[in-house]
């Protein structure tokens, strides 16, 4: 297994279209690094610190507790990942989600390997990170919360 | 959003992304609103048919005493 959780969470999907999401869900569709609707990311040559990425924020939106939201990537080659929580600090180094309290990944885009059942030679089914290659049209980066 | 948060709660997602040898970091700031207050229920009126038999009888009864003193 990829990610090991003490939820059920995420759902993986193997294609952009199917991501699970929560009921409720507020999506932001990205077509690129920049938009007026869907806001503007944080780049640099080197990774940029979420810290910075603070006061920059990309979107502030209101959620009813209870409900989520998405956000996809649809950019040829293009790859992405879900910040660790313990990068997810001010300029202080302080905790940015309240202690206990972080958002619980719902779903994510994913490659699926499918089970092998040839007697003798089983394997289970895996999933793993899309590939370093990039996003096609189909398949491209997508997390919901 | 934990369905246990309380309103005005703030919550922190990023995601980093790679791109044509270019770095990116989206940081989302989700607040938690207060669900939308239901609309009270429309309460409807009991004597509704009670209230129709009795109209009707008293306009008929009306009626009723016009023609007979008409005819008188």
């Amino acid at each position: 297994m990829w990610k090991v959780s003490v939820t059920d969470r995420p759902v993986f999907a193997a294609t952009s279209a199917a991501l699970a999401t929560v009921s409720g869900n507020t999506a932001f569709a990205f077509t690129g690094f920049s938009s007026t609707t869907e806001g503007v990311w944080v780049s640099g040559t080197a990774i940029p610190d979420p810290a910075r990425a603070r006061s920059e924020i990309t979107q502030s939106f209101e959620v009813e507790a209870g409900k989520g939201f998405s956000v996809t990537l649809d950019v040829t080659g293009a790859t992405a990942s879900v910040v660790p929580e313990e990068l997810m600090v001010d300029l202080y180094g302080e905790p940015l989600n309240l202690e206990a309290r972080s958002l619980i990944l719902y779903g994510e885009v994913a490659t699926e390997t499918a089970a092998v059942t040839t007697p003798g030679s089983e394997v289970n089914a895996i999933w793993s990170a899309l590939p370093t290659s990039g996003a096609t049209a189909t398949v491209y980066p997508g997390f919901s919360w | 959003m934990p369905a246990g948060a309380d309103v005005g709660e703030v919550h922190y997602a990023a995601v980093k992304a790679v791109s044509a040898s270019q770095n990116y970091v989206a940081l989302f700031e989700c607040t938690v609103k207060a669900a939308p207050v239901p609309e009270p229920e429309v309460v409807e009126e009991e004597s509704g048919v009670m209230g129709a038999v009795i109209t009707t009888a008293l306009v008929t009864a009306a009626i009723a005493a016009a023609l007979f003193f008409f005819v008188l």
